[in-house]
This record gives structure tokens, C-alpha cells and sequence, in this order.
């Protein structure tokens, strides 16, 4: 698959390897973040149940207690029972309240809110128990005793007539005791629920009923008071019946629904801790797995980590630090001007193969230089070869500059001293216009020995080894201005710094000689002629100055003065044209270089430099600095 | 043809002839004045009915108002609660509408007065089981109080079976119970021939059997259940000695506190949700309940256990403090009840009406197969709540109505020894 350029790079690679590596350790943080969250959650969320199976079973035995406060309050009816039931449920439903909130679990708040519903019909149903008790209270304590005693005064106020007969005495007699066992059956119902004591107390009303129903039957006159009994003993049988209705009802209500729901109660409190048991084993399960994962994957990720580490040091060694020490390497021996070296990855299209591509460079440089080296060499030798040609070549053409120029002189000064010669044997015969031929020819040798004198001078230069002394350039500029007879309308300014050294003489003297001769003759200004003499210390040389204020000269010309037999400006000042080309080579053979900084009209300034420590400069020496 | 089309254009014509008679007796006064038109001013009746949610059902209240031009105040409670209620305070309500168990305790107390049967335009077409006790003469005479022996108030004014002018209760509805079953868990038994009461007490399913918690009805099914392993013996079943009860409790609570039981239900929802969840497979079970789970989706299976089962008979009492005007509505309200289409209704729900054969002219043929013939069923048939209550092919567990009132074990019954039972019912609840 082809890649981005910018995928190819080395900083790509390297980033992305060490993004990888830190990707890895941000994994392993978030993981193990993940983890201490999942630990803490679920060690709280055990804690949290096991709270609740102990906090469940205080309930079961709140609610135990409840019961028994429930079964006191039905024996003795004693209110402060009721309150403490009321205070018992108030705080299981506040405990059970507070519980739902606390979990989590959709089971355990569904057995909360089961427990809440169960509590609630517990206490409302217990109101109607409360109830129910004090209206049998009421009725056995005090309705039906009176209305007992109602039935029985009735009976006794007959009793009380003493006309009635006997039959009847005995049938009220009978019903008085009657009306007394059904009370007492009644008794001991409300003290023992048992339908045969109701079936009793019925038995004994029925019987006062038969019985009172008899004595209408045996006196009329009696009808009314007889009526009047049988109807308290009908309200005395009502107030009975509906006490034991009312004991039925609470009986019920307390034995059944209450029972019933504090069987749902106490059964959902089990199935709360048994929900707590299993929440507890799921939650014993996900912590053994949270932590079996958690080393599993700690130890994937830490050998990851180290795989990753492991294969990055690897990847980085191989395609990096080898490449970079071998392309280093490379480095070093093209530093060391070796051409022939093989440059590795260069097949690859990254840094380093930027780096190959730039030791490629050098080495083709290196070889370009080489091969540069090879032809300078060449050349050099040419060079060399050349030189000593020229030498040789300049030697002879020196040799044979002196040995024209002084041999030629003398048969040139032969020609003019027999033109002389001619002149003073013709006398007068010689006509007048061979005489101007004559005095012509002996102008013609006059010049041509000025010409054969300065090529002789110039031929001179370097030849001899002068000895050096002390020169003082500043006495030697006054010298020369008094050996060259300066106008008196000339200003010479000589500078105090002008220098004493060590050096040849002559050499040095013709060279302020030649400059200063020009200058006097050059300078045409008759009276603000000026001309400076000054130096510099340039360390091993010194520089000196020849300034005037003369006519100057156009800088076309400032490279032909210094050729031999060439002149510029007034042609009529005597000069042979060899002087500054003397100078020039005078300058030069010492390693010095002279230039002229003129223009026209604003006069000439001739610098030129002097070695303080004379070495001569001979035509060998640019063979053997080329060769250092 | 729609299943409810025909019942709906006969319910027109009894509600016609229920109306009527409740006008040709005090509820319309009218009153004539020579120079104006008549005028006819309507006193309206209302009536309230203490009852359970058995009988007291919205559906039947709306249209027994519509029929009637009555208005009815329904107070629904649990059956104990209700028999206090009643039995406590008469002037509560003007109708009692609950099971014949109730009877003594509400007679004993004077808290209904006696019906006069000539007023009960249906009288005549109440069938045997209400009055004799057996639907057919071969059927098995259930222990306990039977309907009959409750029904006619007799010359000394107690209870009897023996003819009279006078009753205690109207009979209407009625049915049989026994306990259900998931037939999920529990393998799918045989009725009449391996479904048995035993199964309660069944180590099988310890921990997930369910009693319904009313001592006059739970305790026929433990004691049917512990006869039937031969845990206990009684003498007579539906009156059960002091003695008998003490170890059928005995054997209870040690069944209990091995686990045996998952609890008590106290009401059908309730049982339903046990079932449901999955907290109980075998369970006392109401008729309406099975339909319930039915629903659900949950194949409960309502036995026909070999023992035979514990009837109820529904009785419809007059409060002992109406008057002449709330009488008179009373009986049209009673009347209304025995016209059909009430036991039309109530026979879609799994009950039985003690004049059947006037219902059915309110059934489709097929609804009458499946409820009272025990047929299967011919096409879906249709529950009170719209719903599908029984799918075509499927047959009514325990078979027809003369089957299943033909094996009758026990009747709910409040017996001589019913405080008592109360104090042990207590115990076994709390062990």
C-alpha cells in the first residue's frame, strides 16, 4: 500500500511509535482508573449489602417485637403499646426507606417497597384492631352488663308482685338465671373465643326468651311488663352478638391479615437477605473476575508495553541509530577524501535517506574534487614545467636583454662617434642638409641608447644579491629631491611616520627615484605643486605613498604605465617609458604589489608595498607554494 | 353474528321487563292531578352494595343501572372484611353480596333479614345444588355448609334446609375451587385421577406452594391436602374437632418451617403475581386468577384434584336495617341478577349462576359448551375484558358443570371451631 510522503518520514515513524507506546500507557492508566473504580464500586456496593442483610435481620426483629407488643396490646390493651408499635414501624419504615434509597439493586428495592406496602397495611390494619378492641371493651364492660341488669331488674320488678302466680315465679326465676348464664357464657367467650360458649349465651337467651313468652301466655295482665323484658333481652342479645362480632373482628384481623402480612413482610426481609447473599456471591464473583482480568490484562498490557518498548528500541536500532552510525561512518571517510564509498540506504525515502542522499553529495564532490585535484596537479606540473620555461625563457631574455642592450651600446656609440667623425672630416664641405641628417642620426642613436639603457636597467633588476642596510626613507626622500633637483616651486611633504628598516638600497632607492622623478616632472602647476611622501605599518610590510597634485592620470591608462616603453601624458618630458615598469618589477620580485588611485585633474597617488624583512622573490616560489 | 349481538337485544327486552316491575312497585310515584297533565316523578334509588370484587365488577354495575334506573354504590373489600363489616354494622350497606360461609355469623348477628321467595321472580328457576345440596341426585354431597342447609330460614328462625317461604340470601353465584398450577414446572396431571390436593404438601415444590390466607377457605385446602396423604383424619371435614384441628396445625407449621410454603396470597392479583414471578407453582387458586395467568401467558392449570372440590355458593343478603323502599330496589336489584344476562357475564369469567339455563339464552352456543358442557371450545371465545380468555380446541379443566358440582369435597365453611382455627391460623403464619 502506498503511503503519504509524510508517512514515510522518520519523525512520522518515531512519533507514531512513541505516540504508540504512550497510547499503550494511557490504556493501562485508563485501565487500571477503570478498575480501582470497579473495585471501589463493587467493595462498596458489598458493603453496602451486607449492611442491609444486618440491617434486615434488626428489621426481622423489630417486626418480632412488634408482634409481641401487638399480642400484649390484644391481652391487656394497655395504649402504651400502641405507641410503642407505632414508634417500632415508624423507624422500620424509616430504616426501610432509607435502605431503598441507599441500593441499587431493582430486586432489593422491590422487596423494599413490598416491605413499605406490607408495614403500612400492618399498622393501618392494627388501627382497626385498636378499634374494634375498645368497641368490645366498651360493649362488654359496660353495654352489656347493663343491659343485663336492665333484663334482670325487669325480671325482679314482677318478682316484686306478690299477686303474680307461682308458675310464673319459677318461669321468671328461671329466666333471672338464665339472663345470668348468658352472661356468663358471654364471659367467657370474651375470655375464650369458643363458639359453644356463644352457642351457649344464645341457648340462655332463647331460653329467657321462651320463658318470658310462657308468662304472657299464663298472665295477660303481665303482656306489657313481659313485652318490655323480651325487648332489653333482644338488645341485650344484640349487644352481645356484636361484641362478639367485634372480638371475631379483631381476632381476625390480627390473626389473619396482620399475620398474613407480616408473613409477606418477614418473607420478603428473607428474601432481602437472601437477595443480599446472592448479591454478595455475584458481587464475591465480579471482584475475583475484576482482579483475574485485571492481572490478565495488566499482563497483556505490561507485555505489550514491553514488546512494544523491546520492538521500538529494536525498530529504532535497525532503521536508525545503524543506519545514522553507518551513514556517519560513511561521513568520516568522505571527510577523509575518500571518493570510492559505497552509501547505504539510499533506497530509502526518509531521513535517513536524506542523510544517504547528502552523503552522496559528498561523495560526489569528493570525487569532483579529487578529480580536480588530479587535473591541479596536472596543471601544476604544467604549471611548473612552464615556469622554469619561462624562467629559463626570461633568464635568456634577460641574458639577452643585457647582453643586446650592453653590446648593442657600444657600437651604437661607434655609429654616433663616426657620425662625430664625419661631421669634423667634412667640415664645411658637408652640406647642410646631411649636417641635420647627421645631428639626426646622432638625436636617433641618442635615443636608441636612452632605450638600450633603460632595457639594461630593466634587465638588472633581481640580478646580484644586493646586500641589505639600514635605510632611512626619510633622508633618502630629501636626498633625492636634491639629487633630482626639485623646483623650488614644488612642496614636498615628507611624513614624520616614513620609516628606518633593514632592506637592499638600491632597489628601494630606484624605486622612490622613479616615483618621485615622476612626480616633479609631471606636475605642471608652477606654484601649488605638492607632493606627499607617507607610510603605513602593515605588519610585515610597509605601505608607502607617493601623492602629487599634478595633471593625473585617466584610469585607462593606470595598467599600461607599468608596461615597458609606455608613456602617457606630456610626451615632451624626457623618459625613456621603462621607469615605472622597472619599478614595478623591482616591487614585485620582493613580493610587494604597487597601484596607482588617479584621476584626471585631480592629481596621482602611487602606493606601493615593501617587505620589512627582505627576502628576495625568485621564480621558483609560486612552484612551491602551490605545492604546500 | 357477533357473540354478544343476540344477549345484547335480549338483555333490551329483560331490562324492559325488570323495569317495569320495578316501576309497577314503589320506585316511580306517580302522582295524578285532575287539571294538569300526569306527571310522573322518578325517585331514584340507590343502593349500596358491600360485596368482593367477585360480583362487584364495574361492568355490572353500569349496566345494572342502566337497566334498573337505580343507582348503585359498590364498597368492595376482602371477604373477611366485608363479612365484619356487615356483620358489625348493618346500616353500612343495603346489599351483601358474598359467600354462603358468611351466613351463620350474619344471621347470628341479625344483620340480614330474611327474603321473601315470592318476590324472587326467578325462584322457580333456581336449580338443585342451591336447594338440595346436589346438582344431580348421584353427585357427591360436599362436607360443610352446603348451601341448602343455609338457605331457608326455618319456624324457630334459624338456618335450615328445609323448605320455606322465607330465605337468607339469593342464590346466584357459584363455583369450585381447587389449586392451580404451572404447568411449566409441574408435570401436567391427570384430573380426577392423579391431580390431587396432595400436591400441596408435595416435596417437590418446597418453597413455592402458596395458601390463601382466609382460615375459612385455606383450611379445607391443607386439610384436603394432609387427608389425602393420610397426615390427618377428621371426622367430619367440613366441622372439624378441636383435636383435629391442633395436629392438622401441628403438621402446618412443621411444614412451614421446613419450608414447604412460600406463604399466604390475600388476594387474587396477588396469587396471580405469585405465579407469575415464579415465587409458586402450586397454589390455592380463584377461578379468575387462572384466567389471569392464562393471559399472561402463563399455562396455569386449574386441577380437578381426585379428593373432589371446595365449593362456595355465592349469597346475596338484605341488610336487616332496610326499609320498604330500599327493599323494593333490593329485589329488583336481585331480580336483575337471575334475568341472564348478568349470568351471562359472569360465566365468561368461569362462574356459574344458579339458573343457568336463563343465561345461556345470553351465551353463543359455543361459550355455553366450553363454560357449562365442558366441550372444547368451538371458536376463541371472548372474556369479560374484551380479551380472548380461551382459545378454540381448548377444554375447560375439570369438564362440565354437572362434572365438576358433582365432585365436591367441601364447601367454604365458618365452623363451630372457627376462633380457634383463627389463633392457630396465626401460628402457622408466623412459624
Amino acid at each position: 500500500m502506498l503511503l503519504p510522503e509524510r508517512f514515510r518520514t522518520l519523525r512520522y515513524k518515531v512519533r507514531a511509535g512513541a505516540c504508540l507506546l504512550v497510547a499503550i500507557l494511557v490504556g493501562c492508566g485508563v485501565f487500571g482508573c477503570i478498575t480501582i473504580a470497579t473495585l471501589r464500586s463493587t467493595i462498596t456496593e458489598a458493603h453496602l449489602v451486607a449492611n442491609v442483610r444486618t440491617r434486615a435481620t434488626q428489621i426481622d426483629r423489630d417486626v418480632q417485637e412488634i408482634r409481641l407488643h401487638v399480642a400484649d396490646y390484644i391481652a391487656t390493651g394497655h395504649e402504651s403499646k400502641r405507641s410503642s408499635i407505632r414508634e417500632i414501624a415508624g423507624g422500620i419504615s424509616d430504616e426501610i426507606t432509607a435502605l431503598e434509597k441507599e441500593v441499587d439493586d431493582a430486586k432489593m428495592r422491590t422487596l423494599f417497597q413490598g416491605m413499605l406496602r406490607h408495614l403500612a397495611e400492618y399498622e393501618r390494619v392494627f388501627d382497626e384492631v385498636a378499634g374494634e378492641r375498645g368497641l368490645r371493651r366498651t360493649l362488654t364492660a359496660a353495654d352489656l352488663p347493663r343491659t343485663a341488669a336492665t333484663v334482670l331488674h325487669g325480671i325482679e320488678t314482677l318478682l316484686a308482685d306478690e299477686t303474680i302466680p307461682e308458675n310464673v315465679v319459677a318461669s321468671l326465676l328461671r329466666s333471672a338465671r338464665s339472663v345470668s348464664e348468658a352472661q356468663q357464657h358471654f364471659s367467657e367467650y370474651f375470655v375464650e373465643p369458643d363458639s359453644e360458649s356463644l352457642k351457649l349465651a344464645l341457648g340462655s337467651i332463647r331460653a329467657v326468651r321462651n320463658e318470658i313468652g310462657g308468662i304472657i301466655d299464663l298472665a295477660e295482665r303481665l303482656e306489657a311488663s313481659a313485652a318490655a323484658i323480651l325487648d332489653t333481652l333482644l338488645e341485650f342479645e344484640r349487644i352481645g352478638l356484636r361484641s362478639v362480632q367485634a372480638t371475631r373482628g379483631y381476632l381476625y384481623l390480627v390473626h389473619v391479615v396482620m399475620a398474613g402480612e407480616a408473613s409477606e413482610f418477614t418473607y420478603s426481609s428473607a428474601s432481602l437477605r437472601h437477595r443480599a447473599d446472592v448479591v454478595e456471591a455475584e458481587l464475591d464473583r465480579e471482584l475475583a473476575a475484576v482482579m483475574s482480568r485485571t492481572l490478565t490484562i495488566a499482563g497483556i498490557g505490561l507485555a505489550s508495553l514491553i514488546f512494544a518498548i523491546l520492538a521500538f528500541a529494536g525498530l529504532f536500532t535497525s532503521f536508525v541509530f545503524r543506519p545514522i552510525v553507518s551513514i556517519q561512518q560513511t561521513f568520516v571517510r568522505l571527510a577523509k577524501g575518500e571518493t570510492h564509498v559505497p552509501i547505504p540506504f539510499m533506497h530509502r525515502r526518509d531521513e535517513i535517506g536524506e542523510m544517504a542522499s547528502a552523503a552522496s553529495v559528498f561523495s560526489e564532490q569528493n570525487r569532483r574534487t579529487a578529480q580536480l585535484l588530479d587535473r591541479y596537479r596536472d596543471l601544476a606540473r604544467e604549471l611548473d614545467a612552464k615556469a622554469k620555461e619561462l624562467a629559463l625563457r626570461n633568464e635568456e631574455l634577460d641574458s639577452f636583454a643585457y647582453i643586446a642592450s650592453h653590446d648593442l651600446r657600444s657600437p651604437l656609440r661607434g655609429i654616433g662617434q663616426l657620425s662625430r667623425w664625419i661631421e669634423e672630416d667634412a667640415g664645411d664641405r658637408l652640406p647642410e642638409k646631411n649636417r641635420e641628417h647627421l645631428i639626426k642620426l646622432r638625436e636617433r642613436v641618442a635615443r636608441l641608447d636612452s632605450l638600450l639603457e633603460g632595457l639594461l636597467d630593466y634587465s638588472r633588476v633581481g640580478r646580484g644579491d644586493e646586500p641589505t642596510e639600514s635605510v632611512d626613507v626619510s633622508a633618502m626622500v630629501s636626498d633625492l629631491a636634491d639629487v633630482l633637483d626639485k623646483p623650488e616651486s614644488l612642496v614636498l611633504e615628507v611624513s614624520d611616520n616614513l620609516p628606518v628598516f633593514e632592506t637592499t638600497r638600491t632597489p628601494f632607492e630606484q624605486t622612490l627615484l622613479n616615483l618621485l622623478s615622476n612626480a616633479f616632472k609631471y606636475n605642471n602647476d608652477p606654484d601649488g605643486g605638492h607632493i606627499e611622501v607617507r607610510a603605513d605599518d602593515e605588519g610585515d610590510r610597509y605601505a608607502f605613498h607617493v601623492s602629487d597634485n599634478g595633471p593625473g592620470i585617466p584610469p585607462m591608462h593606470h595598467e599600461r604605465i607599468f608596461q615597458m616603453y609606455q608613456r602617457v601624458g606630456d610626451t615632451t618630458v624626457h623618459g625613456s617609458g621603462m621607469g615605472l615598469a622597472i619599478v614595478k618589477k623591482q616591487i614585485e620580485i620582493r613580493g610587494g604589489r604597487i597601484r596607482v588611485d588617479s584621476e584626471v585633474g585631480k592629481g596621482a597617488t602611487f602606493s606601493f608595498t615593501w617587505p620589512k624583512l627582505m627576502t628576495t622573490k625568485d621564480s621558483n616560489s609560486a612552484e612551491t607554494n602551490l605545492d604546500g | 353474528m357477533k357473540p354478544d349481538a343476540r344477549p345484547g337485544r335480549r338483555s333490551r327486552v329483560a331490562s324492559d321487563i325488570s323495569r317495569r316491575e320495578f316501576l309497577r312497585s314503589t320506585a316511580y310515584t306517580a302522582t295524578a292531578c285532575v287539571a294538569a297533565p300526569t306527571v310522573l316523578i322518578r325517585r331514584r334509588r340507590k343502593l349500596r352494595v358491600l360485596g368482593t370484587h367477585v360480583t362487584l365488577q364495574e361492568t355490572l354495575r353500569q349496566r345494572a343501572e342502566q337497566d334498573l334506573g337505580i343507582e348503585l354504590e359498590f364498597s368492595t373489600g376482602g371477604s373477611a372484611r366485608v363479612l365484619h363489616r356487615a356483620s358489625t354494622n348493618p346500616s353500612s350497606f343495603d346489599l351483601y353480596e358474598q359467600w354462603s360461609n358468611s351466613m351463620r355469623v350474619l344471621w347470628q348477628a341479625n344483620a340480614i333479614q330474611p327474603l321473601e321467595v315470592s318476590r324472587l321472580r326467578y325462584w322457580d328457576e333456581i336449580n338443585d345444588l342451591t336447594r338440595t345440596g346436589r346438582l344431580t341426585r348421584s353427585a357427591k354431597l360436599g362436607a360443610g355448609d352446603a348451601p341448602n342447609k343455609l338457605l331457608f330460614v326455618q319456624r324457630d328462625g334459624t338456618l335450615g334446609s328445609d323448605p320455606t317461604d322465607r330465605i337468607s340470601f339469593v342464590p346466584y353465584v357459584h363455583n369450585v375451587d381447587s389449586f392451580g398450577y404451572d404447568a411449566r414446572v409441574v408435570p401436567k396431571g391427570e384430573p380426577y385421577e392423579t391431580e390431587s390436593w396432595a400436591w400441596l404438601f408435595d416435596p417437590q415444590w418446597k418453597g413455592r406452594v402458596a395458601i390463601v390466607n382466609a382460615p375459612t377457605i385455606g383450611l379445607f385446602d391443607v386439610a384436603l391436602a394432609a387427608r389425602s396423604l393420610g397426615l390427618a383424619r377428621f371426622r367430619d371435614i367440613g366441622n372439624m374437632t378441636r383435636d383435629e384441628i391442633d395436629r392438622l396445625f401441628d403438621l402446618l407449621v412443621t411444614l412451614r418451617k421446613e419450608g414447604q410454603f412460600r406463604g399466604v396470597w390475600t388476594s387474587v392479583p396477588h396469587s396471580v403475581e405469585l405465579m407469575e414471578t415464579g415465587q409458586a407453582v402450586v397454589e390455592s387458586m380463584f377461578s379468575p386468577g387462572v384466567f389471569a395467568l392464562r393471559g399472561k401467558g402463563v399455562p396455569c392449570v386449574y386441577a380437578s384434584p381426585r379428593e373432589g372440590y371446595r365449593a362456595w355458593h355465592g349469597v346475596m343478603c338484605l341488610s336487616a336495617t332496610a326499609d320498604s323502599d330500599t327493599r323494593d330496589t333490593a329485589y329488583a336489584y336481585m331480580n336483575w341478577w337471575l334475568s341472564g344476562w348478568p349470568g351471562a357475564f359472569i360465566a365468561r369469567q368461569g362462574y356459574y349462576i344458579s339458573n343457568p339455563q336463563r343465561a345461556r339464552e345470553y351465551m353463543t352456543q359455543a361459550e355455553w359448551d366450553y363454560w357449562y358442557e365442558g366441550l372444547p371450545a368451538a371458536t376463541d371465545l371472548v372474556g369479560t375484558d374484551g380479551q380472548c380468555a380461551v382459545r378454540a380446541g381448548e377444554l375447560r379443566d375439570g369438564g362440565s358443570y354437572e362434572r365438576r358440582f358433582s365432585n365436591i369435597a367441601v364447601w367454604n365453611t365458618v365452623m363451630p371451631q372457627y376462633e380457634y382455627t383463627l389463633s392457630r391460623w396465626s401460628e402457622f403464619l408466623s412459624a
